[in-house]
């Protein structure tokens, strides 16, 4: 086991720092990838995650919309390629008697976000303490880190909501400009690019708290329960590894939205619309690509964690309690519940 | 001769009266004989400052007094008073929302006014002391959409008398039809226009959020001066052009037989021209396209031409000399648009071209020079009469030119069709206005929309399915035929449909579908087969006693046909008069039933409820499954990217 305050075996040496980086980069990519197919079943959790709080939202809906449409035969203009006036209908009919709501899917949503915070926490524990990735072990420390995950959570939307916000703000007032010149595909344009830019500003945001929640684990690790401390340390460590890191960041998640698009266009555009099987696993497999980055992304910053656990505490005013100085091998995993 | 004095002399020629015999100017008549009886006569000089997006004009407006009873006062519309917070427009639009709606406060840019700075006419002296704001529709006294001027003595019946008017427009950031947006002024709705004595009373209601207009016929001749890198498009045929040392320059236009004139002005607008053959003679398409939308030039082309021949051959011949096709400026409320021999259209510059919208616009207002431009019914009073009609007629041309099922959309894995789309908006609110309701007093703009375009439309496809598509086609063009260039009303329609099917039963369906707000639903509750012998084991049971129970559960009565399946492949179609609130059949067959459907052939659009009209024994899953696939990828990626506040 690994922490911030430990010499893991494969931390770099000094003489390492200089890699180009291009090797960094690789090491990223490639080490979080390595540590994520090491713990290939955190991939299988969150899916069946996922999955479950798809089948909650969506067995209401079976219900209900099988009572209007498996006796009719208006069902048939829905079976195949589908007419959108008779969804429309579906909806219609169906809300004329509080039918296809869509509370089981907001409730859902709210379970898998719950679940997330587990999975999350449980997946950089997995990824830092070489403990296998049991669905016990994944749980448990997702049940333990879950105040701090939560905390960090309340600040990091905090400060991601209003800087999105500011942004947006700043983007419409651009873009009521921008309309009373340009007009069509140039004014596209520049929406597109202003969302960009949106995202541009909030993925490192993200970025920077997805370091803090790998930082929260591996003190976790040594007995440090404190949240504030994370945020220190991914600032100023980011601070002069920022560029390297984020490239990679940034690369896995396009590699999964690219993926998850690909699979997308192939059910709308290359599958027959009668076949609900393999659009489901063609579906599945678009939100498996989706997670997986997500996973990826996770373990790329476990990655870096780890080949920077040497630097990172040499990192000044960050000095912890001798207490708190313990040996990878030993029992500094806390114990304590927090429940 | 120089440039200037050619065009003024062409526009000398262009504005002089022409001898009765002599080939019209703007429309294809034979002679060149009126097509209308020519009540009004325009003649309007306008600068347009395209800065400050404001307009001064004069008018001259002889007026035929053909009433037959003498008229001491004139009542004029002057509907951009409509873009101010106090009038009936702004509250109503404020009150039911929408794209119409203003925000609390009312921005400047948004206000618009025609302000009447000098009126008299020849014989009566001065009418501004006369001149006051009336609102025969709500008392509104803020509402300054009409103007009533009170002459000093009568003008006899076949008299003329000749107003002669200045005015000062201020155009809006378009909110309904006209305005502006960035450099593109819609000119339309924007000079003092006498109300029509129509009935044996003045009929000049004000402007409302959901209704549109009704005018006399006859003629305009419009100078129009302009920026001169701004091209103008407007009704009728432009019959000559004036640079000006000023950088300006004055376009003439000249209408003939139309009861409105508007004009389109921009700096950025692609000239596409092409002929077309009409019954009674070429035709030109002048479209005047957008720049931003260049690449979309053919595609309005294609879809004028396609709809020109479609209402040519079935309906009866355009007669103008020429239709403008505007391209308006996005996001600007004045898409969709209908006047006399010009309309506006509505595209993107992304439009992929499996969906049919601009084709879908451009169509109907296409339609609308028949159901408004010739036959002039009351738009304020009977909307369904324009709106309704041609959105009947929108859908079946759509569907002739692009399938019924596949007419706003057609792609491999999804399409959707007109018809059931404007049955969609008529089934949202069905049961709290008539057809027939005066326009501004629905319940709602969307009960306006639903049952004005949705419900015409889909009762006269109801209706066609009853009396037979060649029947009807008939019924239309004689509608047509008969009133073109006149006022008709809703009865007007209906006598016409039923002298021309020779039905009277069908002032029965009129009653409900056109004057009552009774929803037709007819559903089949339920199918069952079992053994005749049913005491008996049923394992080697061969007759069985099948029965179908049908159900009225809407107050409308309509004759419906019902299509029983049996699993020997044998189908039995059977018709129920629909009087009593069910009914059932019962049919003793060596088969089991597999389904029965009212409505087999799928032409009662006035059904409310598609999904009801049938009933299969058997349950079949695979639109749920289908659906329900959709609904949870739909949940895991929604609940994927709510995550990311982890």
């Amino acid at each position: 086991m690994q922490t911030l305050l430990s010499q893991p075996a494969q931390t770099a040496a000094p003489d390492e720092e200089a890699r180009t980086d291009t090797a960094t980069r690789h090491s990223l990519l490639l080490g979080g990838l390595r540590l994520l197919l090491a713990n290939k079943r955190l991939l299988l959790w969150t899916w069946l995650a996922s999955l479950l709080c798809g089948l909650l939202s969506t067995l209401p809906f079976f219900s209900r919309a099988g009572s209007y449409l498996n006796h009719s035969l208006a069902a048939q203009q829905l079976a195949g390629p589908v007419d959108i006036s008779y969804l429309a209908e579906l909806v219609h009919q169906s809300g004329n008697h509080n039918g296809l709501s869509p509370t089981p899917s907001l409730i859902a949503i709210a379970v898998f976000i719950f679940l997330n915070f587990l999975l999350a926490a449980g997946a950089l524990f997995v990824f830092q303490s070489a403990s296998p990735p049991r669905l016990s072990v994944v749980a448990d420390a997702g049940l333990r880190y879950f105040w701090r995950f939560l905390r960090l959570t309340i600040v990091a939307t905090v400060v991601i909501g209003l800087t999105v916000w500011l942004f947006s703000t700043l983007r419409d007032v651009y873009l009521a400009k921008a309309a009373e010149i340009h007009l069509g595909r140039e004014l596209f344009l520049r929406s597109i690019l202003s969302v960009a830019a949106i995202v541009i500003v909030w993925l490192p945001l993200r970025f920077y708290f997805d370091f803090a929640e790998t930082i929260v684990v591996q003190l976790g690790l040594t007995g440090d329960r404190r949240v504030r401390r994370s945020f220190v340390l991914a600032f100023r460590f980011l601070r002069g590894n920022f560029a390297r890191a984020f490239f990679s960041y940034a690369l896995i998640a396009t590699l999964g939205v690219a993926l998850f698009a690909l699979c997308t266009w192939i059910w709308v555009a290359a599958i027959s619309p009668y076949s609900t099987v393999i659009a489901f696993l063609l579906g599945q497999l678009a939100v498996a690509f989706l997670l997986a980055s997500r996973l990826w992304q996770r373990a790329s910053l476990a990655s870096l964690a780890l080949q920077h656990a040497a630097t990172l505490t040499q990192i000044p005013d960050v000095a912890l309690p001798a207490s708190t100085l313990v040996s990878p091998t030993s029992t500094a995993i806390e114990q304590r519940p927090i429940w | 001769m120089s440039r200037l004095s050619f065009f003024v002399s062409i526009a000398a020629l262009a504005l002089a009266p022409l001898p009765a015999s002599a080939q019209s100017l703007a429309t294809n008549a034979p002679g060149g004989q009126p097509l209308s009886e020519r009540v009004v006569a325009y003649t309007i000089d306008a600068r347009l400052d395209t800065q400050a997006k404001t307009l001064d004009a004069t008018e001259t407006l002889a007026y035929k007094n053909l009433t037959g009873q003498a008229l001491d006062s004139f009542p004029f519309h002057l509907y951009l008073n409509a873009f101010r917070p106090q009038s009936t427009f702004s509250y109503e639009t404020h009150r039911d929302g929408g794209i119409r709606a203003t925000e609390e406060e009312f921005p400047p840019q948004k206000i618009g006014s025609i302000e009447i700075k000098s009126i008299t006419a020849d014989g009566f002296g001065d009418l501004a002391p006369g001149m006051k704001f009336i609102a025969p529709d709500d008392d509104n006294p803020e509402d300054h959409t009409v103007m009533m001027v009170h002459l000093p003595h009568a003008v006899e019946p076949g008299a003329t008398v000749t107003f002669r008017l200045m005015f000062h427009d201020k155009f809006p950031e378009s909110i309904a039809r006209n305005g502006y947006k960035r450099d593109f002024i819609m000119g339309g709705q924007w000079f003092p226009k006498v109300g029509v004595f129509w009935h044996n009373a003045w009929n000049c209601h004000q402007y409302h959020a959901t209704t549109e207009f009704f005018a006399d016929f006859g003629t305009f001749d419009v100078r129009l001066n302009v920026p001169q890198r701004y091209i103008v498009g407007a009704t009728g045929i432009q019959t000559a052009q004036e640079q000006r040392s000023d950088n300006t320059k004055t376009v003439f236009f000249h209408a003939e037989d139309v009861h409105d004139f508007a004009f389109a002005a921009s700096p950025h607008f692609l000239v596409a021209d092409e002929m077309f053959q009409s019954s009674m003679g070429p035709v030109k398409m002048h479209a005047l396209v957008l720049e931003s939308h260049a690449d979309q030039r053919q595609r309005y082309l294609n879809v004028l031409r396609a709809s020109m021949q479609k209402f040519d051959e079935w309906y009866g011949p355009y007669p103008y000399k020429q239709i403008t096709l505007i391209d308006p400026e996005p996001d600007s409320q004045m898409e969709g648009m209908e006047y006399p021999t010009l309309f506006t259209g509505g595209t993107s510059w992304f439009m992929p071209t499996h969906v049919y919208e601009p084709e879908l616009v451009t169509e109907h207002e296409y339609g609308h020079q028949y159901w408004y431009g010739m036959v002039a019914t009351n738009e304020f009073e009977e909307a369904w009469l324009d709106e309704g009609i041609n959105s009947y007629t929108e859908v079946k041309i759509l569907s002739a030119l692009y399938g019924q099922r596949t007419s706003v959309a057609n792609y491999p894995a999804a399409h959707a069709g007109d018809v059931e789309l404007q049955r969609a908006e008529y089934v949202s609110l069905p049961d709290y206005d008539p057809v027939t309701r005066e326009a501004w007093k629905f319940v709602s703009s969307n009960s306006y929309g639903g049952v004005t375009y949705g419900k015409t439309a889909a009762a006269l496809m109801t209706l066609e399915s009853i009396v037979g598509e060649e029947t009807m086609r008939q019924a239309m063009r004689t509608y047509f035929t008969r009133y073109r260039f006149k006022h008709p009303t809703g009865t007007d329609f209906i006598n016409t449909v039923i002298g021309i099917t020779g039905r009277d039963e069908l002032d029965e369906f009129f009653k409900q579908a056109i004057y009552g707000t009774a929803v037709l639903d007819y559903a089949v509750d339920n199918v069952s087969s079992e053994p005749v012998e049913w005491w008996k084991p049923d394992e080697n049971a061969k007759r069985f006693r099948s029965t179908v129970q049908l159900h009225r559960k809407g107050e409308f009565i309509l004759p419906v046909t019902v299509e029983i399946r049996f699993d020997n492949g044998e189908k039995i179609r059977e018709t129920w008069d629909g009087y009593d609130r069910w009914t059932r059949f019962t049919y003793i067959k060596n088969a089991k039933i597999v389904s029965a459907e009212i409505d087999p052939d799928h032409r009662v659009w006035l059904d409310s409820n598609l999904l009801n009209n049938s009933f299969t024994a058997s349950s079949n899953g695979a639109a749920t499954r289908k659906l329900a696939n959709w609904w949870m990828f739909t949940t895991q990626l929604a609940a994927h990217w709510a995550a990311f506040i982890v």
